[in-house]
């Protein structure tokens, strides 16, 4: 049997590193990426693209002659205060279309905030998905989280005029707190059960902030292979 | 000595109800060679809007809706799919054809199909061709595909048997379904009966052909000779109202 991850959930807030992550794996040839990360070739499921599309749906609808359901258009749409339920959606969404997908990694990215957040959400995933999952949870403050969502911002309006942030005020309504020390009990790692699955997990502090790949390799590779003896 | 320059429909907005035969119509076009589709069809590359496809969408979002928060917004489920239970999905549709086709790159070689049906409750096709954006209206032609009620009805029920013997997942509109988008329409009247002409929406005028697809025909010969000779006929229209 191979040493890989098959599903990783990967959580944390916006901006906390979850797509950097992603993007150093993808940078990563397939002999080392087993060896030292445990990941086979990988396809991922992220919930962003789906709210960005109720997003575009929205001026869709308001083109239509009706308010906007989920989300504030403008130049930088973000999810509204009625939006909330759209997370729910999502992760039936995610059960939905997990069986339309073979890699032998499969990343499941989200982000969730408030007081039951990822409690919540971690109990919708279907027992296909949590029986082959492994958490990852990329963890920065709400303050290093905003920090870098303006810096990403500002990078990408270097290149683009469509570059595209998550609106402060969305940040505000759903990212300030989450439950993810409560639901781990201030542990790096261990063992949490969901739905009667008993789900490996570790938290890796992402802050400082880095750059180097060198750097983020030792971190991600200790947080990795901590996440592997839990999981084997 | 020039060549002989075909018109081609920048876009053709593709009418008629459930089972008339839209869809056979563009499967008919798509398997000729472009030189042969232009030539005798005056249609070009093809590309597709067709608003049943985001209709199902919806309603198969809507069943997550209802494992997520209880409730469907737009359709109920019934035997072999789903039945509309909100009308705003229907503007919604109307606003998303001007929002697709956008999107897309035009050109002068491609042709649009801007396909759907609607009934006389839901405004007819009067309202819905009024609620199309100006991107879509401007250059467009109008085929409509006549079926009767009772053979658009019959169409429908055995289009599933067929796909029945290949899928036990085959749908088909349900009855409330073709009622809704079926049974009324108001294509004659908003055409006076005319077989041909033009429509006058907001500030285009429209060439519109009205194809009797009665009896249903599945020889290629019979078909290609009928779509010819209304797509001759709108391309006529199409050419001198410009």
């Amino acid at each position: 049997m191979k040493a890989i991850f098959e599903n990783l959930l990967l959580l944390g807030r916006p901006a906390s590193g979850k797509s950097e992550f992603i993007d150093f794996m993808k940078k990563v040839d397939d002999e080392k990426r087993a060896k030292r990360y445990h990941f086979g070739p990988f396809e991922e499921l992220d919930d962003f693209p789906w709210i960005w599309e109720k997003f575009m749906e929205d001026s869709v609808w308001e083109k239509a002659g009706y308010p906007r359901r989920f989300s504030f258009g403008g130049d930088n749409p973000g999810l509204s205060k009625e939006g909330g339920p759209l997370f729910d959606f999502c992760m039936h969404k995610f059960n939905a279309e997990y069986p339309k997908y073979n890699a032998e990694t499969l990343f499941i990215e989200f982000a969730r905030g408030g007081k039951d957040a990822y409690q919540k959400a971690l109990n919708v995933l279907s027992p296909e998905i949590l029986k082959k999952a492994a958490i990852l949870f990329v963890l920065v403050s709400y303050e290093e989280s905003c920090r870098r969502n303006e810096a990403r911002y500002r990078e990408k309006l270097q290149h683009s005029i469509l570059a595209h942030k998550v609106p402060d005020e969305t940040m505000q309504n759903f990212y300030q707190t989450h439950d993810w020390l409560t639901l781990t009990k201030g542990q790096e790692s261990g063992y949490l059960t969901i739905q009667a699955t008993k789900i490996p997990f570790v938290t890796m502090k992402n802050e400082p902030e880095l750059t180097d790949s060198a750097l983020l390799d030792k971190r991600y590779h200790a947080a990795l292979q901590n996440l592997w003896e839990l999981k084997k | 000595m020039g060549a002989k320059k075909v018109i081609l429909f920048k876009k053709l907005i593709l009418l008629g109800r459930p089972a008339s035969g839209k869809s056979e119509f563009i499967d008919f076009m798509k398997k000729l060679s472009d030189a042969r589709r232009a030539e005798d069809f005056h249609i070009g590359a093809i590309a597709e809007l067709d608003d049943f496809l985001w209709l199902w969408e919806k309603f198969q979002e809507d069943d997550l809706w209802e494992k997520a928060i209880g409730k469907r917004w737009y359709s109920k489920r019934a035997e072999h799919g789903y039945v509309i239970t909100d009308g705003s999905i229907l503007d919604y549709c109307l606003a998303r054809f001007g929002n697709e086709f956008e999107k897309r790159t035009q050109d002068h070689k491609t042709t649009t199909f801007i396909e759907f049906a609607r009934g006389k409750g839901d405004g007819g096709y009067q309202y819905a061709l009024n609620k199309l954006s100006e991107d879509v209206l401007k250059d467009a032609a109008v085929l409509f595909i006549f079926t009767s009620y009772e053979e658009a009805t019959r169409r429908n029920g055995a289009r599933f048997q067929e796909k029945l013997k290949h899928s036990v997942l085959a749908h088909k509109v349900p009855e409330e379904d073709m009622i809704r988008f079926g049974k009324e329409i108001d294509w004659p009247e908003i055409t006076n009966n005319a077989p041909g002409g033009y429509l006058k929406v907001r500030n285009f005028k429209l060439p519109f052909i009205t194809m009797n697809n009665e009896p249903e025909l599945k020889d290629q010969e019979g078909l290609s000779k009928r779509y010819k000779n209304a797509l001759h006929q709108l391309a006529k229209l199409y050419g001198e109202g410009k």
